[in-house]
């Protein structure tokens, strides 16, 4: 189980990494991160939406209404450039966090 | 049977009860929902189970719309569709609109407001440009930062000084000396102009000085011996419009020069002002024998240091210079006195300008409290706009912005109006202070923008305090009619009773201040000198009247009216002249500067001076040498310490000799300093002026003079024929404090008229706000008299505590300018008395005025609409 402020940490920064790839809509990307982790990861599905209207405050993604034919109307996010510049900033500091975390739980040399 | 459209329809329900929900949010949420519970139904779920997982995935509305609302709270801050934007063009012309609006409808309070701050404004800037004048004193020149004044006890030094100190001195990277002499008689053709800005200088004067040239050639210009220079002013004067190059003048009917240039008129600001110069080598041999002398201190010496030379460094090596020349035991050292320092610290121009900038401050303030008062005491009548714009969605920052460009706006008129008010002063104001200001003065430097930003500040400042109050109101009990400031603190009326004490308290200080230097102006004008300076005319000695002076004075004394005559070499407050006085005895640490008059016997006659000891000088023919006998006065007998000094031989002005007599001291210099040792002697040296006393009573006949007249031209043929009268020329000498008197009395009652406009207005604001309370007293049986007294005390209050505060003030700053004469008035009562008494009376029938207009009202009239 993961814990809610990790959860909450993570969230937009896995958002980003999604729609870095290309555009999306709710639905889907909540099912991506379900797929990706096995379960893992439990997002309570409306508790994106909050998240996704902040993000585009903030200027991060865009979005706009598509109407897919014979289907319904989607709503689809992308990522701006300020986005993409948020995620490699993001991307660095997690693998920092990981380093050192992936350093400190290695065993220590024997002493000599 | 599960219909999914109504359950869906059913729990889109729950969002509506939350604000935060936007349609296109709910949409968001319903198509997820769609996706999931189509997605549940595809993995095998019944419809109504897969209903239930698919909103219980999504979450309660509760949660969601408190995450929501998060993100509106953020975006309060941002442009968001719901808010009015910062600025809405369409309200800023409505904002103008409604300012014009209040303009007019309260076209007398306007009219006050915007006169009292112009007023004010007005004040500001010319004191302003007068303050910017004197601290500019001479920093024109381009070298003014390198530019040193060289001085000792006295600030003329010997001749030799200034090439002494270049030629040894690596830092000093040039010198000039100048001297302006006594008044010369110029001629061009037939006509004779007294020339009293007759002065000599180095050529390097042209390097040193920025004096730029209107023709002629800087670098030669003084080379010849009979070259001289002319200002535009002066080439105005004596040619015309003639080209005055090469043309020649007459100097006291003997040198012939050649003009070879003409200067710019240098500003007025300025200590290196002539209107005629000539080289040293100039004909007359005067200043030859003084060019490399170390003896009498004629020139006033300056010098130019290289750049990033230690002035401080400098300063003390040359500083025992004068020891070692002169030598022998001297107190004086030389110093450097920065070009830039010499007008307001070493002539204490600092003094009239910390004073006046004070003043122009306190105008200032007096102004803007009148704005802000009559701001707030206006708020009740615009107390429904401010109710109807809070409830049409106007937020507070938006009420305040409004008031404030209501204020910017008045005090934009109130600029414009000064601009327009100081034009046209600004010849009284030259006139008054002697300054030379011209319309071209306010564009230099960002001068007008300062004053822009100052006008800008001031609305402003002014704007806050009403603008913060107004957009305070509560809508809800001002559109029913209740009181605006229900709700509010009872401090609106404090503050404003603060703000006339502030007014009152500056006025009365101001006035006590202007009553005081009036008092200490009429103090040295009936103070008694020892001298009779009154009905004694002063004519200027040249050097034919010097040659026959006995028989000019045998003339003179034989015509009736003329009482008697003394050539000498300076009359009271004239420029100081001082020698080094040595006697036997005399303590050798102690160096001893006297003054002196060099004169004749006739000296103590003419002026009414009283022996107190020994005799006046023998009677004798004019010599070319200087006599043996000395006259002291009282302060000087102290310095030789001997309580009879006749007798006792002293050496004075480089003359040994014995002192015959002992005066009663008499103020020769000015009531500022302290009267100190003097010696009068009789010799022909330094004779400059004719001392004429003529009989009381016809003092300024034209009769008499002309009599002198007649005599003048016939012993000094061709020279102009200008006197003085010495009372008047004693009087010059106070025309500092003279126009500080007349400068202070002006802003003193400017600042009063101000605080009274202001009072006015606010008078009229209470009763207007009191017409009822008035209408109740009068059907209760008050009279008008008492309707009047319980208004009038109200205002009376704060001007009694204004003065509680001033007289303090008032006292400590008065004791201070008076400390700066040694001769001088006292600190009366009376003065505060006045002050207090007056500014009241001012208020009351301010006040009055607009009171006894309600007090006069009919009842009826005010209270027929309860």
């Amino acid at each position: 189980m993961i814990s809610k402020t990790l959860m909450a940490a993570s969230t937009r920064p896995i958002i980003l990494a999604i729609l870095s790839r290309g555009q999306d809509y709710g639905y889907n990307i909540i099912q991506k991160v379900k797929n990706i982790s096995g379960g893992g990861i439990e997002w309570s599905d409306g508790m994106l939406y909050p998240v996704l209207q902040r993000m585009e405050m903030d200027r991060l993604i865009t979005s706009e209404w598509i109407a897919v034919d014979g289907g319904r109307p989607r709503h689809y996010y992308h990522i701006t450039e300020l986005g993409r510049q948020a995620l490699a900033v993001e991307l660095t500091s997690w693998q920092k966090i990981l380093n050192a975390m992936v350093h400190f739980s290695r065993p220590l040399p024997a002493a000599e | 049977m599960f219909d999914l459209e109504k359950e869906i329809r059913e729990w889109k329900k729950g969002f509506g009860k939350h604000e935060a929900f936007e349609d296109g949010l709910v949409a968001d949420m319903e198509l997820h929902l769609r996706d999931a519970f189509a997605q549940l139904q595809q993995d095998g779920l019944g419809a109504e189970e897969a209903f239930r997982k698919a909103v219980e995935q999504i979450g309660t509305t509760e949660r969601l719309a408190a995450e929501y609302n998060k993100n509106r709270e953020l975006a309060l801050d941002r442009r968001v569709p719901w808010r009015p934007g910062r600025f809405m063009p369409a309200l800023a012309w409505n904002y103008v609109k409604v300012a014009m609006r209040t303009i007019r409808r309260h076209l007398g309070f306007s009219a006050i407001n915007i006169t009292g701050l112009a007023l004010g404004m007005a004040c500001f800037i010319l004191l302003a440009l007068w303050i910017r004048d004197e601290v500019n004193w001479d920093r024109f020149h381009a070298n003014a930062k390198n530019l040193y004044r060289v001085q000792s006890g006295l600030i003329p030094q010997p001749g030799a000084v200034g090439p002494h100190l270049k030629a040894n001195y690596p830092e000093i990277a040039n010198s000039v000396r100048l001297v302006v002499d006594k008044p010369r008689a110029v001629r061009r053709g037939d006509k004779v102009f007294e020339e009293k800005s007759f002065a000599y200088a180095d050529p390097s004067l042209f390097d040193m000085f920025t004096l730029p040239f209107v023709s002629g050639n800087r670098h030669d210009a003084l080379a010849a011996p009979d070259s001289v220079i002319l200002t535009e002013n002066a080439a105005r004067k004596y040619f015309g419009s003639a080209n005055p190059i090469n043309q020649t003048l007459t100097v006291d009917n003997q040198y012939t020069v050649r003009v070879t240039g003409i200067i710019a008129d240098p500003p007025l600001n300025s200590d290196i002002r002539f209107e005629v110069l000539v080289p040293f080598q100039f004909i007359d041999q005067r200043w030859k024998s003084e060019d490399r002398s170390w003896g009498a201190h004629n020139h006033i010496t300056y010098v130019q240091l290289r750049p990033g030379a230690d002035s401080r460094a400098l300063s003390a090596k040359i500083a025992p210079l004068r020891r070692i020349m002169d030598q022998e035991p001297s107190a004086w050292l030389l110093t450097l006195v920065p070009l830039e320092r010499i007008h307001l610290y070493e002539d204490n121009a600092i003094k009239s300008v910390i004073i006046f900038a004070l003043v122009a401050l306190l105008i200032l303030v007096i102004a803007a409290c009148n704005f802000i008062n009559l701001a707030t005491a206006k708020s009740g009548q615009r107390a429904k706009e401010i109710a109807v714009r809070k409830v049409a969605g106007a937020v507070r920052t938006q009420l305040v912005r409004q008031f404030l460009s209501e204020s910017l706006l008045l005090s934009l008129c109130a600029f414009l109006l000064s601009l327009l008010l100081v034009v046209v002063v600004l010849p009284s104001f030259n006139a008054v202070t002697g300054k030379g200001f011209v319309l071209k003065d306010f564009f230099v430097h960002g001068f007008l923008l300062h004053l822009l930003g100052t006008t800008v500040a001031i609305g402003l400042v002014a704007g806050v305090y009403p603008a913060i109050l107004l957009s305070s109101f509560r809508p809800a009990g001002l559109l029913k009619g209740g009181n605006p400031h229900a709700g509010l603190k009872p401090g609106g009326s404090a503050f404003r009773q603060a703000l006339v004490i502030v007014q009152f308290a500056i006025s009365i200080v101001l006035m006590v201040s202007m009553l005081l230097v009036r008092k200490q102006v009429n103090f040295i004008r009936g103070y008694d000198i020892g001298v009779h300076k009154e009905n004694v005319v002063i004519l200027p000695v040249n050097r034919t009247l010097l040659k026959n002076r006995q028989a000019f004075v045998n003339e003179l004394t034989s015509r009736p009216g003329i009482l008697n005559a003394t050539f000498t070499s300076s009359f009271p407050s004239d420029k100081r002249q001082v020698f080094g006085v040595e006697w036997e005895g005399k303590d050798s640490g102690f160096d001893s500067v006297w003054q002196f008059v060099e004169t004749d016997h006739r000296y103590l006659d003419t002026m009414g001076i009283k022996l107190v000891a020994g005799r006046n000088f023998p009677e004798s023919e004019p010599t070319e040498a200087i006599a043996p006998y000395f006259i002291i006065n009282q302060k000087g007998a102290a310095a030789l310490g001997r309580e009879n000094p006749v007798g006792m031989k002293i050496t004075a002005y480089a003359t040994p000799g014995t002192v015959i007599g002992v005066v009663k001291d008499f103020h020769f210099k000015l009531l500022q300093e302290e009267i100190g040792p003097l010696f009068l002697f009789v010799g022909p040296n330094n004779l400059r002026y004719v001392l004429v006393k003529i009989g009381p009573g016809k003092g300024r006949s034209h009769e008499i003079l002309a009599r002198i007249r007649e005599v003048w031209e016939r012993h000094a043929p061709g020279m102009p024929f200008s006197y003085e009268f010495l009372d008047a020329a004693y009087d010059q000498n106070y025309q500092p404090e003279q126009k500080l008197g007349l400068e202070f009395s002006c802003f003193t009652w400017l600042g009063i008229f101000i605080a009274c406009l202001g009072l006015f207005g606010l008078a009229a604001a209470t009763a207007e706000q009191k017409r009822k309370e008035i209408g109740i007293r009068k059907v209760f049986g008050a009279t008008q008299s008492e309707v009047l007294c319980h208004v009038i005390r109200q205002f009376a209050g704060p001007i009694l505590v204004a003065n509680l505060i001033a007289w303090p003030l008032a006292f400590w700053a008065m004791s201070q300018w008076l400390q700066g004469f040694a001769y001088h008035t006292s600190l009366s009562p009376d003065l505060f008395l006045i002050a207090a008494l007056s500014t009241l009376l001012i208020a009351v029938l301010t006040v009055s005025f607009q009171t006894i207009r309600a007090a006069r009202a009919n009842p009826v009239d005010s209270l027929r609409y309860e």
